[in-house]
């Protein structure tokens, strides 16, 4: 069996339960990095806002970081290999701008926000949340930094930065244990033989070596007292409950229900959006779509929420009776989704 | 979590021109923020694939609880899909810090504001993201300000956090946009004409823009008319305090207290607003409460039957010792011929006291000195007296010109009881805080 290496962690809990999913990670960071290249390349004389260039150069990163089976998987192993050499065309050039946006001291005080919030015991939710949002950020800031020592440019002053950061997490690893589902997948999607490869990028991956390793003492010493929060993606709370009051003119506060699901090879997504029920909603939809388009090969295929069955239409679309479905949630029925007649499970993804 | 960031948004062409699974995308994308944000031709081709979103081509509702603000926004980039000018709900809540999820450039306003307007009871306050619950988060940290011009969201971030430091809820008729100057109070802000059009499109009836932008102000007005209503906030020189350059937007802004509202939500909100509409509150809303307050404070031994005082401009004032003291019978002098704001004051009262089972009589006083009113006065006054004993009737020297008053006084019969109201007063105007009255009272020797 091949080692899968120190960012894997069978023994996790979310790695075991299958919860986390590292494909569906890269073929998001993939899809980002394409198009934001895409946008940031289609004005040749100018060069890209900031942000922009932050936000690519940490994709690059990230991806090159990533197990080639992964990348392969997104069926875009080419595009991803022809905007790699393009990327690195523009890396010095890029940097500059890139540079000027990492916020070291800002992460801190953040850091520190979250560890306030952790103490006042907030929304797990929410914690969660923060916790990957601030995690990724520290990722792309320490990418960033790696790509200006690879173009011979370090910088001096956000490489200290840095470093009181990792001091900062290393101190605090418990703070972003309610992002532990993410940084499983996150760890999945790094490739094994990365110090080999590049001993300055395997760096940036420390982190996540250091995080696993305490979830797993956590869980050795606590046992898995809690189940994150993508189990979540699959309950019904929130799901909009019968209304008397025909509120039809304003939206209620509330807002709109929705859920996602993935199919098994990460290529096509269903989403549920439900409002509240009112006279002419009977019916609530579940819309099917490769990327921004019709996916052919599901029209016509039966589908399943929650036990209760439909038809993908010409649009993609299908159909469910408000009623039946609450009947199912009474009834105890998991708000799952399955495709095809085979009845195939596709995974419920939490809403990026 | 994924960041929002303009890129995503820019690609696309006119919304006409989408297809109803990129329209939706676009929705799915911005999420709770789609209704406030997205051409409405957008929500309605995302609509079209997915009736859910049916909902979000509605108008969502503005924050409207205590510590509710919204940023009145524009963009200074053309994005096809987007408004030009947009909303981002927000809401003011005590003890936490600022959601990290906030453009950036808002969460540096937001920290400007509480240095700005520090809170004398120590309470932290942190700026959220005004987020409908069963909808998921959405990170904007990564909105820069070229597109924002957050600075524009000072007075409605800076109004909001007064507000909700009072428990009181904002107007979602009054809307503003105005950005802070260290020297004038208030600077100019950028792409009014985008603004006004959201604010009439949304149904804003006031919108408070800085007197700076007075020419595009009275330019958006000549080709759209006056609804919302345009208001100036003034600058100011010297050292500019904000709550004091915002008064006329706070008094707009701030909504009045319901009927299950404390007596102490109700002062404070006494407080916040101009001193007419203060007063007019005061009247409709405080007077029954202040005047068992009163009552309860009164000498066990003063319970006269007849009331005698002179009228003021102010009712609340007037009627208060009568329906504090619940006399039967009310004889209320006024310098004739009468102005009409003491008409009507008079006219005010009368109804106030008769609705309360208490008989009123009006008397006008001609003579021009103390000497005179005092004679005219006593006559009156023994007719309608006649044969109460003077422990039973008392004079209230409190309202009223300070010539009528004191001839008042010299009028009263010996024995009879005289009262003044003590009140405090709160800075700078000197307004009466309601509540805080009380009655000296005492026998005339």
């Amino acid at each position: 069996m091949n080692d899968p290496g120190p960012y894997i962690r069978d023994a996790l809990l979310a790695t075991r339960a299958g919860l986390t999913d590292p494909a569906l990670l890269v073929d998001l960071w993939l899809d980002r990095f394409l198009d934001l290249l895409a946008a940031c390349t289609s004005l040749p004389d100018e060069a890209p806002a900031p942000e922009a260039a932050y936000e690519l150069i940490g994709l690059f990163g990230r991806l090159t970081r990533c197990r080639p089976a992964l990348i392969d998987a997104t069926g875009r192993g080419p595009a991803w290999d022809e905007a790699a050499v393009a990327m690195q065309g523009r890396l010095a050039a890029w940097l500059p701008q890139a540079l000027r946006v990492p916020n070291p001291d800002g992460w801190l005080a953040e850091a520190g926000d979250l560890a306030d919030a952790c103490d006042d015991a907030g929304p797990e939710e929410e914690l969660a949340g923060w916790a990957e949002q601030l995690l990724t950020d520290l990722d792309d800031a320490e990418l960033v930094a790696w790509a200006a020592r690879r173009e011979g440019a370090p910088d001096a002053a956000l490489e200290e930065g840095l470093a009181r950061c990792d001091a900062w997490l290393r101190l605090n690893l418990d703070r972003f244990f309610p992002a532990g589902v993410f940084v499983q997948g996150l760890g999945q999607t790094i490739r094994p033989d990365l110090p080999g490869l590049d001993l300055g990028l395997a760096a940036t991956a420390d982190k996540v070596v250091v995080l696993l390793d305490a979830l797993e003492d956590s869980q050795e010493r606590m046992g898995p007292v809690r189940l994150p929060v993508a189990i979540l993606t699959e309950s019904w709370e929130g799901f909009p409950e019968p209304s008397l009051a025909l509120a039809a003119a304003t939206p209620v506060a509330e807002g709109l229900f929705s859920r996602r699901w993935r199919s098994p090879s990460g290529a096509l997504e269903a989403r549920l959006v439900a409002g509240p029920d009112r006279p002419g909603t009977d019916r609530v939809r579940v819309v099917f779509a490769a990327g921004d388009e019709l996916p052919a090969s599901l029209v016509g295929q039966p589908v399943w929420l929650a036990g209760q069955e439909a038809v993908i239409d010409a649009d993609g679309a299908a159909d469910f009776p408000r009623q039946a479905l609450l009947a199912a949630r009474a009834a105890g029925e998991p708000l799952a989704l399955r495709v095809g007649e085979q009845r195939q499970p596709w995974r419920a993804v939490r809403d990026e | 979590m994924t960041r929002l960031n303009w890129h995503s948004l820019e690609g696309d062409g006119a919304p006409e021109a989408l297809s109803t699974r990129r329209a939706a995308r676009l929705v799915e994308a911005l999420g709770w923020l789609a209704p406030w944000w997205l051409r409405p031709e957008v929500l309605r081709r995302a609509a079209q694939l997915q009736p859910a979103y049916e909902d979000y081509t509605r108008r969502p509702r503005l924050p409207v609880r205590p510590g509710g603000c919204w940023a009145l926004l524009a963009r200074g980039r053309e994005v096809p899909v987007l408004r030009p000018a947009f909303v981002l709900p927000l809401a003011w809540e005590p003890g936490i810090n600022d959601d990290p999820h906030l453009p950036g450039p808002l969460g540096e306003l937001a920290a400007a504001v509480r240095r700005q307007l520090p809170d004398e009871g120590g309470r932290a306050w942190g700026l959220r993201l005004a987020r409908p619950a069963r909808e998921r988060p959405i990170d904007l940290s990564g909105l820069d300000d070229d597109l924002l011009g957050a600075g524009s969201a000072w007075a409605s971030l800076a109004g909001g956090l007064l507000l909700a430091r009072d428990g009181l809820a904002p107007s979602d008729r009054v809307w503003a946009s105005a950005a802070w100057d260290e020297n004038y109070g208030v600077g100019r802000v950028d792409r009014l004409g985008a603004k006004l059009d959201l604010a009439a499109e949304w149904g804003a009836e006031q919108v408070f823009v800085p007197a700076q932008n007075q020419p595009e102000a009275s330019a958006w007005r000549d080709s759209h008319g006056d609804r919302p209503a345009v208001r100036l906030l003034a600058p100011v020189n010297g050292r500019p305090v904000p709550a004091r350059v915002l008064e006329p937007y706070l008094d707009e802004l701030g909504v009045e207290p319901g009927p299950e509202a404390s007596f102490e939500a109700c002062v404070r909100y006494h407080a916040r607003v101009s001193r007419r509409r203060a007063n007019d509150f005061a009247w409709r809303r405080l007077q029954g409460e202040v005047v068992e307050r009163c009552r309860a404070l009164l000498p066990r031994d003063c319970r006269p039957t007849h009331l005698v005082t002179v009228v003021g401009h102010e009712p609340a004032v007037v009627a208060l010792a009568p329906a504090a003291l619940r006399a039967r019978r009310v004889l209320l002098f006024y310098k004739a011929p009468p102005e009409p704001a003491i008409s009507r004051a008079l006219e005010a009262v009368r109804e106030c006291l008769s609705a309360q089972g208490i008989d009123c009589t009006a008397a006008g006083l001609t003579g021009d000195c103390v000497a005179d009113q005092e004679r005219e006065m006593g006559q009156v006054v023994a007719d309608f007296l006649g044969d109460v004993p003077a422990g039973q009737s008392a004079f209230d020297l409190t309202p009223g010109w300070k010539s009528l008053t004191l001839a008042l006084q010299a009028a009263a019969p010996a024995g009879a009881w005289l009262l003044y109201c003590q009140h405090r007063q709160r800075e700078p105007d000197t307004r009466v805080i309601p509540g805080s009255q009380r009655y000296d009272c005492w026998r005339k020797g």
